[in-house]
């Protein structure tokens, strides 16, 4: 046995026969396919039943060929709903409208505050972070992340040390810490240049001061190699004074390096495809509410965000988290012993010159031994650089 | 439903034995109680009032007597009826278009 649940999405009406054995019109509606349910008699003449809203057609054929009077006493259901719902547009239009104005004058940027700094500068940044979508007016959410943005400005500006963002409901807060320029009379001052590694001179500029070294000559760390006296004589040391030695010095120097290279190594990658799935999140309870069935993927890296929904102080307890999938694949990478070489060496002089100063550079390389074990290529490798040797740092003065 | 049962119904004539009910359509009863009578094969609804109820099924008519009757469903072939259910008779005629009161 089975019962008709009538489905309030469809709409249901509820009709009353009137006339002679009113039932047998539900009888003569069943017989034509017209589901009715709750029939009920009356009175004598009259019948009420349930039909649904979609068989009215159907009904007013069948009672043009009887004698029987219909009259329609309940409506009920989504469209009947929907179509009650019309009468009131105008309110619920309104309604949208105030909602919507509320979200939006709530989710917005109204002041900007920049501290810290002068009008000048206010001024300035205000420009760069309207360049950056920053603006009165514009919704919270549409805006990068603050650490973004303070990134940026940062760029933009090179004489700001910090800068910090606090978003607090609608007002957007800049504080702002500039860099202090240090005056060229402030510099350190130094009367005596010293190596600071040892090495051959390639070559110098010496702007200020009296080179004691020249081109060529081998150096040992701690050696003086511009000084501040002008004059050499001994007996005038006392009473002369010293001036400000501005110099470069360049000088070769070695170094060696060991490096290990595995011959084949594996990297995982980024196949291009991606599919997000959409969850609405409530402490630690996840509802997926979008990308149920979308593809997974047998090597996935799994990129999460989420939307926190706050209205003045108050964040929604419910937040968005998008988890985004992204397909990943393992490459297996072979190399061969002259590739391998050939990074290894590429490694081992990235590796000095991030420790050396930006204007070093190798002049030459030469690899000292090479063995293969395991896989690896282990290669000694012998650079020789030239770099600026000029100690610029004051603890070292004198030997 | 019904469709499928008949369906199914033709697929057993086929292939296995059938039984009396199938074959002829003979009304099947049945009964919850004094709350629901669920009838099958029924040929439609001669008459109904709150207090009695006549069918017409092969061979005859069938009389639901009871109180509070209402039909909860309606299909060509089912029907089902809420109430408190007193007695159900059948009634045998040799003439089927004719249904004494």
């Amino acid at each position: 046995m089975r019962r008709i649940k009538p489905s309030r999405l469809k709409g249901i009406l509820t009709v009353k026969v009137y006339g002679h054995y009113a039932e047998r019109f539900f009888d003569l509606c069943a017989r034509h396919d017209i589901t009715v349910w709750s029939i009920k008699k009356l009175s004598q003449l009259e019948c009420q039943g349930d039909v649904y809203l979609t068989d009215l057609r159907k009904i007013r054929k069948l009672r043009r060929k009887t004698r029987y009077k219909l009259s329609f006493i309940n409506k009920t259901g989504l469209p009947f709903w929907y179509k009650h719902l019309k009468n009131y547009r105008l309110l619920l239009t309104s309604l949208l409208i105030g909602l919507v104005a509320f979200i939006y004058l709530s989710q917005s940027i109204w002041t900007i505050n920049i501290t810290g700094t002068s009008t000048e500068m206010e001024a300035k940044i205000g420009q760069s972070l309207a360049d950056l979508g920053v603006r009165l007016g514009k919704i919270k959410w549409l805006i990068d992340s603050p650490a973004k943005i303070q990134e940026q400005i940062l760029a933009e500006h090179s004489n700001l040390l910090w800068v910090g963002i606090k978003q607090s409901g609608i007002s957007y807060q800049l504080e702002i810490v500039e860099k202090k320029q240090i005056e060229p009379e402030n510099k350190t001052s130094n009367l005596h240049l010293y190596a600071r590694k040892d090495g051959v001179i390639s070559r110098m500029f010496v702007s200020k001061g009296r080179p004691v070294v020249e081109v060529n000559d081998f150096v040992r760390k701690g050696q003086l190699l511009v000084t501040g006296e002008l004059s050499n004589r001994e007996e005038e040391t006392d009473e002369q004074p010293l001036v400000n030695v501005e110099a470069e010095v360049f000088a070769t120097t070695w170094y060696e390096s060991r490096i290990q290279i595995p011959l084949s190594s594996r990297s995982i990658a980024e196949t291009g495809r991606n599919n997000k799935k959409y969850f609405l999140s409530l402490a630690n309870f996840k509802l997926p509410i979008w990308g149920f069935f979308s593809d997974s993927y047998n090597a996935e890296y799994v990129e999460r965000s989420i939307y926190t929904p706050t209205l003045f102080n108050w964040k929604f307890p419910v937040s968005l988290l998008v988890n985004e999938h992204k397909e990943t694949q393992m490459y297996a990478i072979k190399r061969t012993e002259n590739e391998a070489i050939q990074i290894g060496l590429q490694q081992a002089k990235n590796q000095l010159l991030a420790g050396l100063g930006h204007d070093a550079e190798v002049v030459e390389e030469k690899i000292l031994q090479q063995t293969i074990e395991n896989g690896k290529v282990n290669i000694h490798v012998y650079l020789t650089v030239t770099e600026n040797i000029v100690n610029t740092t004051e603890s070292i003065q004198g030997d | 439903m019904g469709k499928l049962r008949s369906f199914i119904n033709k697929r057993a004539k086929t292939t296995i034995g059938m039984t009396m009910d199938m074959q002829i359509k003979l009304p099947r009863i049945t009964m919850i109680g004094d709350l629901h009578v669920y009838i099958e094969n029924h040929r439609g609804i001669l008459r109904f009032t709150a207090d009695e109820i006549e069918l017409n099924v092969s061979g005859g008519t069938l009389l639901i007597n009871g109180e509070e009757l209402v039909i909860k469903m309606l299909l060509s072939e089912e029907i089902l009826i809420e109430g408190m259910i007193r007695s159900i008779t059948n009634q045998y005629s040799t003439d089927q278009s004719e249904v004494k009161t």
